[in-house]
């Protein structure tokens, strides 16, 4: 009985424990490469670029869909910013771009529930279409961003250490994890996902809500977006390259469905926190940066896995 | 009723591929002012249609069977460096071979994890094609990618001809085209891989070897990466790690313009072979004229999803 409960204890704190023996493991070997202001900052900035791209691509998981047009979100938002911000300032440089993503996230979801088109092939054909766009709009080029106001967006942080966007991230994650159970909203959700007919005769606007996931979802990809353009200072149309993949694995690691209808979004972000960490410590243990891909390949088909067998 | 009408359908969407087929032929032409259409040109697009061909017939074998490959581009790109590594030591043979086992390898596993486990197939496919990504970085070991012995020995093969450079790449992908016809429309294996995209359950009843099915059709993917891999080293000689990967776009595009049911179950190799040359075409005629390549991904893109938003009206 007694092992029962803490093995069940242990399963809901999983993905803590991962994170905790990654940032143990770089105490113990690395102290001082890992943990230093500049490093934690820099961890910590793309933990939240990738937190809140896993977010969306979690609540698209989440109501049994998946999103592959996360990069080129991405690199359209900030292809578009950069492009936007010396003639039209600050407010349209932010506001166009996201505007832009949550309209083609709108389209994500109208091919898939209007066009009756597979999520995956859906997405993977705007994939390549808003790829195209950015790069008509760059012609294929880096564009850098001068603009001092844009570059702090960044850079904010409480302490000197933590960024504004993950304290934000945190924020996020946590209000996610109350609505998921206390409101109507969160519940149709997961009903969606856990079983769309049931949800269909319950009144719930199936199509309505999934269409407006994937918007929101395009929204968040857009954020992402922005604070990674704002990171780099330039925006680049294949800079989120490969963010579908992080996305995916980070949301899965933290224990969401690729079924549907299950999983915990606050804990998705910490997955997101614990790829970040782990790219952190393969760097500062100075293994070859290539490994990456293979390690990654290994969690995204080791976690599911692990899901399809014990939940 | 229900069965005249989709056999109805079937035939509209039989002879639709070769009405897009002419369509994109004359679209080409007159955005290209004609030059598209001289001989020496469709000999071209021909022969760039070879690598990708060859890559879309493996894919179309997988998504006819109702799965996914999404590492097939990856794994060109690992067979590039692969022959590069191990060259060095085992000669061009010893490294034509490594690079044919290590993708065939490559695609086995991945056949097998999807029969054994629940794992969507996308997922497994995801996953080996990271690996093969970091793998053709690692082979490649920073050196740059130079192979010039397909070229140096199979191109005088056929000096004898006109644009004799276009045709070893042109007979890789007839006969890549042939037996994987044969395989999917003449053998017993390709009943298998109906019978599997389109009722998975069901054919597990009726005693198909699941198991032996999925490792032949993504085993035969990653054989396919391969040989395009050899095509494409012969055609350009030089390469920079991780290039392939487009391959992943295009034999996607041209399967789903080929006709190839994206649920499974349904689907031709002429088909295929119809969705790849419409794609060259397209291309081709992009490239004369003097459109810049970057935004090509977006064109096929709206193609794509053009073409599966009217399979999906059909179907219903």
């Amino acid at each position: 009985m007694m092992t029962l409960r803490v093995r069940s204890t242990l399963r809901h704190l999983d993905v803590f424990l991962i994170l905790g023996a990654l940032l143990a493991v770089a105490a113990i070997f690395k102290a001082s490469t890992f943990y230093n202001l500049s490093n934690l900052f820099a961890i910590l900035e793309m933990s939240a670029v990738l937190g809140i791209a896993t977010l969306g691509e979690a609540l698209v998981l989440i109501v049994r869909g998946v999103d592959i047009s996360v990069g080129a979100m991405m690199g359209l938002a900030g292809t578009l910013s950069a492009c936007l911000l010396p003639d039209f300032g600050l407010g349209v440089a932010i506001l166009v771009p996201l505007a832009v993503c949550a309209v083609l996230g709108l389209a994500n979801g109208l091919l898939i529930e209007k066009g009756r088109i597979p999520p995956l092939v859906a997405t993977i054909g705007m994939m390549w279409v808003i790829n195209g766009l950015a790069n008509a709009i760059s012609e294929g080029r880096l564009i850098p961003i001068d603009n001092k106001a844009f570059q702090q967006i960044a850079l904010g942080s409480v302490l000197d250490v933590v960024p504004l966007f993950f304290v934000g991230l945190l924020i996020v994650g946590g209000v996610a994890y109350y609505v998921r159970s206390d409101y109507p909203i969160g519940r149709y959700v997961y009903a969606i996902g856990g079983d769309e007919g049931a949800a269909f005769y319950s009144a719930i606007p199936v199509g309505r809500i999934r269409i407006a996931i994937y918007g929101v979802a395009g929204f968040l990809y857009g954020i992402a977006g922005l604070l990674m353009a704002s990171y780099v200072r330039s925006g680049m149309p294949s800079v989120g390259r490969g963010y579908e993949f992080k996305a995916i694995t980070a949301a899965v690691l933290g224990g969401i469905a690729l079924s549907g209808g299950r999983g915990n979004i606050f804990k998705a972000i910490v997955g997101a926190v614990i790829l970040i960490v782990l790219y952190g410590v393969i760097t500062a243990f100075a293994v070859s940066p290539y490994i990456q891909g293979i390690i990654q390949g290994c969690i995204l088909v080791g976690a599911v896995y692990y899901a399809s067998r014990y939940y | 009723m229900q069965v005249a009408i989709t056999k109805s359908a079937a035939d509209w969407s039989r002879f639709s591929n070769v009405f897009l087929l002419a369509a994109v032929l004359v679209i080409a032409a007159v955005i290209s002012h004609g030059v598209f259409l001289r001989p020496a040109n469709l000999m071209i697009v021909l022969a760039s249609a070879s690598a990708f061909g060859l890559v879309s017939f493996g894919q179309a074998l997988v998504v006819i069977s109702g799965g996914f490959d999404l590492s097939v581009g990856s794994l060109v790109a690992m067979s590039i460096s692969a022959i590069v590594c191990f060259r060095s030591d085992f000669g061009i043979v010893g490294g034509t071979l490594a690079a044919v086992i290590l993708s065939c390898g490559a695609g086995l596993f991945g056949g097998f994890v999807v029969a054994r486990t629940r794992i969507p197939p996308f997922i497994v496919t995801l996953g080996v094609m990271s690996i093969a990504e970091s793998m053709s970085w690692l082979l490649a070991a920073g050196q740059p990618i130079t192979v010039e012995e397909y070229n140096d020995s199979i191109a005088p093969l056929f000096s004898f001809l006109p644009l004799s450079e276009n045709v070893f790449p042109i007979l890789v992908m007839l006969a890549g085209l042939i037996a994987t016809s044969l395989l999917l429309h003449a053998s017993k294996w390709g009943r298998y891989v109906y019978a599997l995209g389109d009722n998975e359950a069901a054919a597990r009843i009726v005693g198909v070897p699941i198991l032996r099915t999925k490792l032949l059709v993504y085993g035969l993917s990653g054989f396919l990466s391969a040989v395009a891999a050899i095509v494409y080293l012969y055609q350009n000689i030089s390469a920079t790690p991780g290039e392939g990967a487009d391959y992943l776009l295009l034999s996607f595009a041209a399967t789903m313009v080929g006709g190839v049911n994206m649920y499974g179950g349904a689907g031709s190799i002429l088909g295929v072979l119809v969705g790849v040359l419409c794609l060259a075409s397209i291309t081709s005629a992009l490239t004369i004229a003097g459109i810049p390549p970057s935004v090509y991904p977006g064109v096929l893109g709206v193609i794509v999803l053009a073409v599966v938003l009217v399979q999906a009206r059909l179907r219903r």
